[in-house]
């Protein structure tokens, strides 16, 4: 008995050690560390600006205020970046990845796939706005998609904007040629400008980068919308993409005089749905401790809600995208795999382009 | 919107601290280009990893400072010595050492100084006014051209950085094949990773480039117990600096000619610095009335190749900025490093990015002022740096290219490579291999197996390949092959311009050694190396294939023929191994890559900190010794040790202590 009374107060004085060693981990572990933000896109592309934005930010929210850096690993369809953090980088909260983390290819079983998304550690996540910007020349009003054959330029097959901008191509019934590897979108828009590929799937950051409303070479035929819990429509966020930039849906209803329907408008509403919410992920290796994790988390969803960020994103990107509570990402992250049959084939033959 | 954008170039350079790490850059450069022997490769690829975690413009101005003023301070050595700084003021040897003899060093030094300063504002100055004409041009760049430009400028460096072609080929195809190690460009397949983890991204580009370029070179200075001059001459003093002002403005038009070719010689991939001093000096011989003076003194044989050896670096940069295309390994690295920051070359830096692109031009312009006058004020002291030991040298670099490979991935790997790559770029150094196009092909092969893939999948197969700028890019590359004949011609008679001034060219040569038992082992490697890779090559579908046959293919030709000329006449290999062998300079290098490979031993047991003092203290003790003088300063206090060293210093070179 009176060793089980010892063990007791030994138990209870360690957990009142490790209780009082917590707040000191909190406030003081970050201070004079450098934190590596390692993106899957290629430097100076839209997602890269989006980056190195938010780690510029991170930094000023992170208790001790550590540098955050960024290194690009491009390649692989994104696997080298989540590959090197899954498997390499330090598990102490000193590197994350920052950028699309690629789940068909991951639900593919993709060669060269290592990481597990389930397995890392969540910081945040967002949305994105998405459009289709296409050459003036080769396509100059909506109804001309029905007749227009355009290359597309893109990222890579499996990239998830890619796979939700060829889905939607699918959906309107577009003649197009897709031709991934391009990287990101720095890469894409230099294809366009000078009529190499016709069109790209791009985010908000890289249209507004390198086009923006008045530009006179290319145009965004149409925005991606996002769905509600019902599945309908959801009004185009204010701000991005010119005010008469139409939707999908309605450009489908302009072509063709019906809803869209059929396979690829289901997976295409499944995709937006389920996994586009979180296009955009920071993740940390496995490992990487609960507290330190949760520091991370709190900073994130602090820099999400920064008058500072979000007027410099406004007046450098565009509208900001939206950012999605923790939990939220944590969920999409646990249950990305849960994909009906019919759906997961179509997506598979479109990431096979 | 140009002008604005000049301003603002003009303000992030003016910035501090970003002004303040160009004065850095430009005292490291001034160190490194007096110091014959070392130079800006070495010192852009030592400061590079440090840059990583820089603020962006601070990166470039440390960087640029180093890369716009090592050849305005190799003129030092070049005049005082008659011993090349660097390889881009061989020329200035020939009027610029007698000169000196005849106790008019200051006046020499003032007239390069001067001219430098001039040649390389004016190359900045062209580096600003040819990029905005330039974006019409680009435009017309696709994907097809690019990956034909990258052909183009492997095939340039490749075929003019050394004596032999098929060698120069041969080892650009042996950098291609490097860059494709790691995942696949266009899916998630890696290739050559052997099973080790540490290769799956890459070969990473610090270690790799340390290895083939900085560790061969201080191997080199440690190896031969360099003892440049125990005298220092006669200078002249202030009274000539000030006349070799006056003469350096008195031949401004012949400054001008010389800058202007300067820049267009340093827009051409592969020639550069290692001979624009050369043309430079036989325009000066060939448009001067009275030539009677060339050869023995004559300020205009200083004046031409200094203009030109700085103004080749703002008009080097135009390609590399421009079309993501650099024309030297010094450029290359300049290239990752605009890489590593964030920046793309080509349109994005003409258009978005164009304040950034003139503060480039700025920090050129700013430390090629800054580095001529401290030079005019310090010129004094600063000659003195030629006379230091290189055993002096060293260690202090030694540590600083095991930390700057350490940084990459601070893993192990890193050093293993460091090694690996160190091995293999003194047998290239000995075997008379040229390492430049590895350099620069292992830097572009990403960027080219891009290219190439893309122009592959949006023509959908080799369509692109009658596309006329492509076309005449190709027909540039024949060109090119055939006047790398002409060019070893014109080679013998530069070489036999020098031997008319008895010009020591070997410490801005190093690569001059031609041992032939070395290069038949280098040429062996390269051969086993491509066709052990095309085994597992021919087993990848083809896109992922594609890049790595364009290396191997002609890489296990070209090796096969480099090894052919090796062996034609057949060498007596006994006599070769007893020769090689019996090298004194051969023992004490691999004495100390022993020494090294021992360090990353002890490093996986006591850690890397400890392994890296030990292998200074062990350097010290040993080599130090050889040098004279170090076994007593290692046995006194630090502050005597330093005191005695200064004192050997001031001793050495001639000044009073």
């Amino acid at each position: 008995m009176k060793r089980r009374t010892m063990m007791t107060a030994l138990a209870a004085s360690t957990i009142g050690l490790a209780g009082l060693a917590a707040p000191a981990w909190a406030d003081d572990y970050f201070e004079g560390k450098t934190i590596t933000f390692v993106l899957s896109v290629a430097a100076g592309s839209g997602a890269d600006v989006h980056g190195r934005l938010t780690a510029r930010y991170l930094e000023k929210h992170i208790p001790g205020n550590p540098t955050v850096i960024i290194n690009n690993k491009p390649g692989g369809k994104g696997a080298i970046a989540l590959n090197f953090i899954y498997e390499k980088a330090p598990r102490d909260g000193t590197a994350y990845f920052y950028g699309e983390w690629n789940p068909s290819a991951v639900m593919d079983e993709a060669p060269g796939i290592r990481y597990v998304p389930e397995n890392m550690g969540v910081v945040g996540s967002s949305g994105a706005d998405l459009s289709l910007v296409v050459r003036k020349d080769a396509v100059p009003t909506t109804a001309d998609l029905k007749t227009a054959e355009i290359i597309v330029g893109g990222r890579g097959g499996t990239n998830a904007i890619e796979i939700l901008g060829n889905l939607g191509l699918k959906t309107l019934g577009v003649n197009f040629r897709y031709v991934g590897g391009f990287g990101g979108f720095g890469k894409i828009q230099a294809a366009i400008k000078p009529g190499e590929v016709q069109a790209g799937h791009a985010g908000l950051p890289g249209y507004a980068k390198f086009f923006g409303d008045k530009d006179s070479v290319a145009w965004p035929a149409y925005y991606h919308q996002q769905f509600d819990l019902d599945g309908s429509p959801l009004p185009k966020t204010p701000g991005a993409y010119p005010d008469d930039t139409k939707s999908l849906y309605e450009v489908h209803q302009e072509l063709h005089g019906t809803d869209p329907s059929g396979k690829w408008w289901d997976a295409y509403q499944w995709y937006q749905n389920n996994l586009m919410a979180a296009t955009t992920a920071v993740l940390a290796p496995p490992e990487v401790p609960e507290e330190v994790l949760a520091i991370m988390q709190q900073a994130y969803q602090d820099v999400a809600k920064d008058p500072e960020f979000l007027k410099e994103y406004e007046a450098s990107i565009g509208v900001p995208p939206p950012f999605n509570a923790t939990e939220k990402t944590k969920a999409i992250l646990q249950e990305f795999r849960n994909i009906p049959d019919d759906i997961a084939a179509t997506v598979s033959e479109i990431s096979g382009l | 919107m140009t002008l604005d954008a000049f301003y603002q170039g003009l303000m992030l350079v003016l910035q501090w601290p970003v002004f303040g790490y160009l004065l850095l850059g430009v005292g490291l450069g001034i160190w490194l280009g007096a110091v014959p022997g070392l130079g800006g490769p070495l010192g852009i690829v030592l400061i590079l990893p440090f840059t990583y975690n820089m603020e962006m413009m601070s990166a470039f101005a440390i960087l640029l400072g180093i890369f716009a003023v090592t050849s305005t301070s190799d003129t030092i050595a070049s005049v005082m010595l008659g011993i090349p700084g660097t390889a881009a003021s061989q020329a200035t040897v020939l009027d610029g050492h007698p000169l000196a003899k005849q106790g008019q060093a200051a006046r020499a030094l003032g007239a390069a100084f001067t001219v430098s300063a001039f040649g390389g504002v004016f190359g900045a100055l062209m580096l600003a006014v040819s990029l905005p004409i330039a974006l019409p041009i680009i435009m017309r760049f696709n994907n097809p051209e690019l990956f034909a430009l990258g052909c183009l400028g492997l095939v340039m460096v490749g075929s003019l950085s050394g004596k032999s072609l098929t060698k120069g080929l041969a080892a650009a195809a042996f950098g291609l094949l490097l860059s494709s190690f790691g995942y696949a460009a266009d899916a998630a397949i890696p290739r050559y990773w052997m099973g080790a983890p540490y290769l799956l991204e890459s070969l990473p580009l610090i270690p790799v480039v340390l290895g083939i370029f900085a560790l061969p070179e201080l191997i080199d200075l440690a190896v031969r117990d360099t003892a440049i001059a125990q005298t220092k001459p006669e200078t002249g003093g202030w009274r000539m600096l000030l006349r070799g002002i006056k003469d350096a403005g008195r031949n401004w038009w012949l400054a001008l000619r010389c800058s202007a070719i300067g820049v267009y010689i340093g827009m051409i991939p592969g020639i550069g610095g290692a001979v624009v001093d050369w043309i430079a000096y036989s325009h000066a011989l060939q448009s001067a009335k009275d030539t009677s003076q060339f050869g023995k003194g004559d300020i205009r044989g200083v004046i031409a190749p200094e203009a030109a050896n700085n103004a080749v670096r703002g008009g080097s940069l135009i390609p590399t900025v421009a079309f993501g295309v650099p024309g030297s390994a010094m450029n290359a690295l300049l290239l990752s490093a605009l890489l590593i920051q964030g920046l793309q070359p080509g349109t994005q830096m003409l258009t978005t990015e164009l304040p950034v692109t003139f503060a480039l031009v700025w920090d050129i312009a700013l430390a090629n002022i800054a580095a001529a006058g401290l030079l005019m004020l310090l010129a004094g002291p600063i000659a003195r740096l030629s006379f230091i030991s290189g055993h002096l040298i060293v260690p202090g670099v030694l540590v600083f290219v095991f930390m700057g490979a350490w940084l990459t991935t601070a893993d192990l790997g890193d050093w293993a490579v460091l090694l690996v790559f160190g091995v293999l770029g003194y047998l290239m150094k000995l075997g008379d291999w040229p390492r430049p196009p590895v350099v620069l092909a292992f830097i572009l092969g990403g960027m080219m197996e891009n290219s190439f893939l893309l122009s592959w999948k949006i023509h959908q197969g080799l369509g692109w390949l009658d596309r006329p700028i492509v076309m005449v890019l190709f027909g540039f590359i024949a060109l090119a092959l055939l006047l790398s004949a002409r060019r070893a011609r014109k080679q013998k008679t530069a070489a036999a311009l020098a031997d008319i001034a008895n010009v020591d060219t070997k410490a801005a040569e190093p690569d001059a050694d031609n041992n032939k038992l070395v290069s038949i082992l280098v040429g062996g490697i390269l051969v086993a190396t491509f066709v052990a890779t095309l085994i597992p090559t021919l087993g990848w579908p083809t896109l992922v294939a594609a890049f790595p046959l364009i290396a191997i293919v002609p890489g296990v030709g070209l090796s096969l023929a480099a090894l052919a000329g090796d062996l034609r006449p057949r060498p007596n290999f006994a006599a070769l191994i007893h020769q090689t062998m019996g090298a004194r300079d051969i023992r004490r290098a691999l004495i100390l890559l022993g020494y090294c490979i021992a360090m990353v031993c002890v490093a996986l047991v006591l850690g890397q900190k400890i392994a890296i003092v030990a292998l200074v203290v062990i350097y010290l003790r040993r080599w130090g010794d050889m040098a004279g003088g170090f076994r007593r300063c290692m046995a006194l206090p630090p502050g005597s040790c330093w005191s005695d060293f200064s004192t050997g210093w001031c001793m050495s070179s001639g000044c009073s202590p």
